[in-house]
């Protein structure tokens, strides 16, 4: 900081301005007090030089009149008092005149007049001298005439000296005109040294007050256009200390400002532009939302329909069962039919038609049957693999009854009563299971009945020529049936193992429906919690969407903000 | 005479310069004033003349020539007040030789004194007391009438054995003074002054004064307190009226030796006398009966011959300035050593006088003023 800038204070000036003013106070003070110490000296000197040549001038008037009485007393009293008097009254008036010619303040017309007296003087005193010499020899004529000459001089002597005095008082209205002038000189310089203190003072002040008040208003008008939003930097010029600090700062403000504002701008930019990225990915959110909210829906409906669809499954497992034990009671029915075949056969050869059609009835039961298992086998087609084993089943008990119906079908007039016995194998059949085991045994006794009951119908057939074909045929289908009895026993049995073995998988099935069920459950409520999740996400999305609009109209509202903010 | 005095200013300048210069560059002004139309000025004059002469002819004043401009008061205070505001108005002048008598000196002093820019001024002859209060800038190289008065009452007493002595003074500043300073000196010796009359030179003579001191018994001695001219009349009326005595005067009376009136015996008191011993004096004697036809110089010769030298070697010192001139000279015996003259030492003291010049008898011999000796 330089010198100037550290004596460039308000302070400083304001100090400076009055202390100006003070001295100029001072000064006309002080001239006031030297024009009137002036004027008085001037006074005191001129008065005193005027009383002291006054005062001389009347001592040596006196001592003339004295020195001219003596001169004429002398005349009528010639003593040596009087020519003492004569004298002394003389050489006191040299003496006067003397002092007079030494005084000070005399100008050299009055030296000259003063010389002039003193020449008259002597010349009057000589005359006089000469006359009282005439008048101690008693030459009176003579003494009269050197007394006329110096009367002569004496009156010449007394108006030179009226002169002189009238002078003197001209003099002395000079010397008052004089004085006059000198103290109006004196006044006239105050005066001046009064209105250039004045002036300078005035002069002070203005510049002060400008020094002061024009920075102050460029300091205004930044903060009025600070205020107008103009921001933007502007040259303040020099100023005082205090001034050029507040300066300082309001200049840092702008800066400062201005940065902020740019960042502000900058920043809600940013903002606007992540707004609408986010509104953008909101609605897509929102959208995918809405898609697996639908899936969901969808997926929670397939559940529920799954669920709906186990339901059925279970109590078409259920079904299933009940028809794998109804198979196996069946099966076990037609063991115990098909012994019952082996014995009727045997013991009712004639009754083979009736058998016949008792096993058409039966072929139409396994018909029947079929058609169940056809049924099931739908059934099960609808819970795919879980239902191939019963299909299987379904397909061999189909191929079964269809080989049974062909069988009963080939069997015609008679094979109507083994459709009946096929229809009752069928209903023995579904009422067996567990007799399966019984029945093989009863397969095999029927089976050995069947062979009992095929050499029975081969007796038969030789016994009954008329039917010896249909005996035969008959027979070989009394074989055939007991073939197929025992095939139907061994089918039986499987089958019965496979009922039970159905019955398990039945079980097993329930158990995975049960499960799978339970877990579609849990998929439809958890689908359903993806569906609230979803739409409660779909929520927040709606909320961040709305967020996001906000905050860009926030962004927007700082961008309006700043928008105005020059910088 | 103004007129004179305003013609002679002009014109010896002039005539100055052209039989004499040989300096180069302008000449130095130096004033003189005195009573030139009149015969006790004329020594004074030519003495002055001499010395710039002798100055100019070596060389003059660094090669500037000294040029005298001469101004004739005629003796009149008022001249010499007119002259005096001439020499003071004209600033090329840096010093006056003058005045030559008292009532001049002290009627010009306050001009020379009194203005802002003073000019120096040396009396070669002006003796009267008042003389030494004159101001600062007004010097003198003669003894004050104190002591000539005091010499004259001295050698009265003591040599001439006078009881009594009658006084004729000129009523002027001169004649006063000496009249004082002899009657005082003269009754303190135990004398008795019988007799004090002035008189001017407009009175038709000295007769009834010198008739009535007849008459009142005559007197051993007359003291002349006055000019030469005064002298000149009264010593032929002294004859006429019988009045045997012997006539004493001051240097006021110097020049009546060779006025053609019979004088012998009469008693001069002086600073100077042409036979006064000293090589120095011899030379300047010599120089000025060689230069103005046998004539012998007087005191206010000798006097203005010392001041034009005295101021030669202070112009040598200080250069051609007033006030530089005055103060040079004022330490002339105190700051400076004092200056030998053809009249005697000169040291001034604070009142510009020299109280070491003694002041001695002459008389009248012939035409002649020799030193006196003892009757």
């Amino acid at each position: 900081m330089s010198a100037f800038q550290r004596f460039n204070t308000l302070r400083t000036r304001l100090i400076l301005a009055q202390g100006a003013l003070i001295a100029g106070v001072i000064v006309i003070a002080l001239t006031g007090v030297v024009a009137l110490q002036r004027v008085r000296s001037t006074i005191e000197r001129e008065l005193n030089v005027s009383a002291r040549i006054a005062d001389a001038t009347a001592q040596t008037v006196a001592m003339l009149f004295e020195q001219m009485r003596a001169a004429e007393q002398y005349f009528s009293e010639n003593t040596a008092e009087v020519h003492d008097r004569f004298q002394q009254a003389g050489d006191s008036a040299h003496l006067l005149e003397k002092t007079l010619l030494g005084l000070p303040g005399l100008g050299a017309d009055d030296r000259l007049t003063v010389n002039q007296i003193s020449s008259l003087h002597e010349q009057a005193e000589s005359w006089y001298a000469y006359a009282h010499a005439q008048f101690d020899l008693r030459r009176f004529v003579n003494a009269g005439d050197a007394a006329l000459t110096a009367r002569d001089r004496a009156t010449e002597l007394m108006g030179t000296l009226r002169g002189f005095s009238t002078r003197r008082a001209r003099t002395a209205e000079t010397t008052a005109s004089r004085l006059v002038a000198s103290s109006r000189r004196q006044e006239v310089t105050t005066w001046i040294v009064f209105v250039i203190t004045i002036l300078a003072g005035g002069g002070i002040v203005i510049a002060v007050h400008r020094s002061i008040d024009q920075p102050l208003s460029r300091l205004t008008n930044l903060a009025r256009q600070y205020s107008r939003g103009d921001l933007r930097p502007v040259s303040l010029g020099r100023m005082p200390l205090e001034l050029s600090q507040v300066r300082d700062a309001m200049t840092e403000i702008g800066q400062r400002l201005r940065v902020l504002v740019a960042e502000v701008r900058a920043q809600s930019d940013r903002i606007v532009g992540t707004a609408a990225d986010l509104s953008a990915m909101s609605e897509e959110l929102a959208a995918s939302g809405s898609v697996i909210s639908k899936a969901m829906i969808e997926i929670s409906e397939g559940a529920r329909e799954q669920v709906e669809a186990l339901t059925a499954g279970e109590a078409a497992t259920g079904e299933l069962r009940t028809a794998a034990e109804t198979n196996a009671t069946v099966a076990r029915h037609v063991a115990e039919v098909t012994g019952r075949i082996h014995r009727l056969a045997a013991r009712h050869g004639d009754n083979i038609s009736v058998a016949g059609r008792t096993l058409l009835d039966l072929g139409q039961v396994v018909h029947t049957s079929a058609g169940q298992v056809d049924k099931l086998d739908e059934l099960f087609t609808s819970i795919d693999d879980f239902v191939d084993l019963i299909r299987q089943v379904s397909s061999q008990t189909n191929l079964l009854a269809l080989n049974a119906s062909i069988e009963a079908a080939r069997a015609g007039a008679g094979g109507e009563g083994f459709a009946v016995v096929a229809s009752e194998v069928r209903e023995l059949a579904d009422s067996s299971g567990n007799a399966a085991e019984g029945a093989a045994h009863s397969v095999a006794a029927v089976r050995a009945q069947v062979q009992d009951v095929s050499e029975t119908m081969a007796d038969g057939r030789q016994q009954v020529v008329g039917v010896e074909s249909i005996a035969q045929e008959a027979g070989s289908a009394l074989e055939e049936i007991v073939s197929v009895a025992g095939q139907i026993e061994e089918t039986a049995v499987r089958v019965a193992d496979t009922a039970k073995s159905n019955l398990q998988a039945a079980d097993q099935i329930h158990r995975v429906l049960d499960t799978v069920a339970t877990e579609a459950r849990a998929h439809a409520e958890s689908a359903e919690h993806v569906s609230a999740s979803t739409q409660e996400q779909g929520a927040s999305t709606e909320q961040i969407a709305a967020q996001a609009s906000e905050l860009t109209q926030s962004a927007e509202t700082l961008l309006a903000l700043v928008q105005g903010l020059k910088i | 005479m103004f007129a004179t005095a305003s013609l002679s200013r002009w014109i010896v300048p002039a005539l100055t310069a052209l039989s004499v210069g040989c300096g180069s560059g302008d000449p130095i002004l130096i004033g003189l004033a005195g009573p030139f139309s009149q015969a006790r000025g004329a020594s004074m004059r030519l003495a002055a003349q001499l010395a710039v002469d002798e100055i100019n002819r070596t060389g003059g004043i660094d090669g500037r020539d000294l040029t005298l401009v001469v101004g004739d008061d005629s003796a009149s205070a008022d001249a010499a007040v007119r002259l005096a505001q001439q020499f003071q108005a004209d600033s090329r002048i840096v010093a006056v030789i003058g005045h030559l008598t008292s009532g001049t000196t002290l009627a010009a002093a306050p001009i020379y004194n009194g203005s802002d820019d003073p000019l120096l001024e040396i009396s070669p002859s002006a003796s009267n007391p008042a003389v030494s209060d004159a101001g600062p800038y007004t010097f003198r190289v003669c003894p004050s009438d104190l002591r000539h008065g005091d010499a004259l009452a001295t050698w009265a007493r003591s040599r001439l054995r006078a009881q009594t002595a009658a006084i004729l003074y000129q009523d002027d500043e001169y004649g006063r003074g000496v009249r004082g300073t002899f009657a005082s000196s003269f009754t303190s010796q135990g004398g008795t002054v019988i007799s004090e009359d002035p008189f001017v030179l407009g009175l038709p003579g000295f007769e009834p004064f010198l008739q009535r001191i007849r008459a009142d018994g005559g007197a051993d001695l007359l003291l002349v307190a006055g000019t030469e001219a005064a002298a000149e009349r009264m010593l032929p009326t002294l004859d006429s009226v019988g009045l045997r005595t012997t006539v004493m005067g001051g240097d006021g009376l110097a020049g009546i030796q060779s006025s053609g009136v019979e004088a012998d015996g009469v008693l001069i008191s002086t600073a100077y006398l042409a036979d006064r011993p000293g090589d120095r004096n011899a030379v300047f004697v010599a120089a000025y009966r060689a230069a103005y036809d046998n004539q012998v110089p007087d005191h206010r010769g000798a006097g203005a011959y010392d001041i034009v030298q005295l101021l030669a070697q202070a112009l040598r010192a200080v250069g051609p300035d007033r006030q530089r001139l005055r103060d040079y000279v004022a330490g002339i015996g105190t700051s400076t050593p004092p200056f030998e003259g053809v009249t005697g030492r000169i040291a001034f003291d604070g009142n510009g006088d020299v109280p070491d010049k003694e002041v001695v008898i002459g008389q009248v011999v012939g035409r002649t003023l020799v030193t006196a000796r003892n009757r």
